[in-house]
């Protein structure tokens, strides 16, 4: 009920979504390196499959040869060779 | 950069991870705020960086995931330190370095002038000693608002001065009056206008004052040729009184200039080899020092020689200089002179002096060249014959004794 009214009014007043649902924002550079915002945790790091736990889903990345350059509490940059993303 | 900076001062490691479960430590990290950067997966262990400060806050984490640590590698400043505590003279040297940069900025290392015309550099740097400002005196010292102050007053022409020391100069801009700051006074004095020079009178003028000559008299150096002394002759012609008055006239007269020139009939000429030598040098306070290979005995060069001072930034100027020497090597022979080389000569020595009579006003009649050879010597007559202005005023000596006792006597008649 609640998620439902926030829907409602962050499409009404027009604000960020990512911002007032608390979702997570992945934003691609080429295919060398993807930065994900709003993310809660890390659930399996390999350097071919990253799982990413969000507010409301998983976020798997495959590829090979892939890094963590940094991450912090809302922030994740990863570089590597992506050749997926998954959304569970 | 800043990121970067602080990394480096406090240090940071590259660790080995293996274990229960990784992702629940890094997880943990960020919860806790720890900086960890550059991940990387690696067989069957996980690589990353850590701070120092994150690395000491890391051990209940480490016990609650269940993980082992290995630290492979130490960087920064702290690592750096702890490796080279035994070098002190090393660290030393890199501190009597910046002892020394400190020191030296603390002098001034080089004065400059911007904008002045009428006053040559080195009379505002002469004046610029007398006020106690010099080359290598303290920074603290000099006071750029006195140092204005006197500038303006030392010097009328000079209608705005700013001063100010950047780095280890002091600048000083300088404005000049263009326009005359006083007008000429008209010189009333008594004097006479007396002869400079040997000549022919050819036209006079004679504003005020006693002509003492007529055209086409002949006169001396010395002779006076317009008094200022002005006897007033009474009835009985005898003196009564004398006035005094500032003669003024135009006279000009035929003059003659004669010049010889001895030159000898060999020539020396000096040629070059083709063979330079290069050398520097390093000038700092009285020490110098000459980088050149000795020169091969019996060989004469010419050298010549370019500076520049060091200076760090625009304007930290240092007391060191850095010279450039370039030598040539020449060989010297004497041949005679060729007669076209004499004419030559001579026609340049001629230019030279009409010139230099032109600069003076003299107008030129007559310009006659001969070169003469003897045995020993060639020499180089040159003969003008000019028109030029005469008359140079001399203070008149007056005979003031003469004059009150008149007056008396005059009174006394009355």
């Amino acid at each position: 009920m609640l998620e439902e009214t926030k829907v409602k009014a962050a499409s009404a007043l027009k604000l960020p979504k990512d911002v007032v649902l608390g979702e997570v924002l992945v934003s691609f550079l080429g295919r060398h390196s993807v930065v994900i915002e709003n993310y809660r945790s890390i659930i399996l790091y390999t350097d071919c499959l990253i799982k990413i736990q969000a507010k409301n889903c998983r976020v798997i990345i495959g590829g090979s040869r892939l890094m963590i350059e940094y991450y912090t509490n809302e922030e994740m940059k990863i570089n590597g060779y992506i050749k997926s993303l998954e959304f569970d | 950069m800043v990121v970067w900076l602080n990394h480096r001062f406090f240090g940071y490691l590259l660790v080995e991870m293996t274990g229960f479960s990784p992702e629940r430590f890094f997880n943990m990290c960020s919860a806790h705020e720890i900086e960890v950067w550059d991940v990387f997966h690696f067989g069957h262990t996980y690589r990353f960086f850590i701070t120092v400060p994150g690395f000491r806050k890391i051990k209940p984490l480490v016990r609650k995931s269940k993980v082992r640590l290995r630290i492979l590698k130490k960087f920064g400043l702290p690592f750096f330190l702890y490796r080279n505590r035994r070098r002190k003279f090393y660290a030393a040297g890199f501190l009597s370095f910046l002892m020394i940069i400190y020191v030296m900025s603390l002098f001034i290392w080089d004065i400059e002038f911007d904008g002045n015309q009428m006053y040559t550099y080195d009379t505002l740097l002469k004046f610029c000693e007398t006020e106690e400002i010099r080359y290598g005196m303290k920074k603290s010292k000099i006071d750029c608002d006195v140092l204005e102050e006197s500038l303006r007053t030392r010097f009328p022409e000079i209608t705005w001065v700013s001063a100010r020391v950047s780095g280890t100069r002091l600048l000083v801009k300088i404005k000049e009056n263009e326009v005359l700051s006083d007008i000429p006074v008209r010189d009333e004095t008594p004097c006479d206008l007396i002869a400079q020079k040997d000549g022919i009178i050819t036209s006079m003028i004679v504003r005020s004052g006693v002509p003492m000559v007529k055209i086409g008299d002949q006169v001396t150096a010395g002779d006076v040729l317009v008094s200022g002394t002005l006897p007033i002759i009474g009835d009985n012609e005898e003196v009564v009184n004398t006035h005094y008055i500032h003669s003024d006239g135009d006279i000009t007269a035929r003059t003659e200039y004669h010049y010889n020139r001895n030159i000898p009939l060999f020539k020396t000429i000096e040629v070059a080899t083709g063979r330079v030598r290069k050398g520097q040098y390093v000038k700092a306070f009285q020490f110098s020092f000459l980088f050149m290979r000795p020169r091969p005995e019996g060989t004469s060069w010419k050298r010549t020689m370019e500076e520049t001072q060091l200076h760090l930034f625009e304007n930290f100027y240092l007391p060191v200089y850095v010279g450039k020497i370039t030598g040539k090597e020449y060989v010297s022979y004497e041949r005679p002179y060729t007669e076209q080389e004499k004419k030559d000569l001579a026609d340049q020595m001629n230019q030279n002096f009409q010139k230099k009579l032109l600069e003076k006003g003299v107008q030129i009649l007559e310009n006659h060249v001969k070169i003469l050879d003897n045995e020993s010597l060639c020499r180089i007559t040159m003969d003008f014959v000019t028109e030029e202005p005469l008359g140079r005023q001399e203070a008149l000596k007056m005979q003031t004794t003469e004059e009150p006792e008149e007056t008396n006597n005059s009174n006394e008649r009355n």
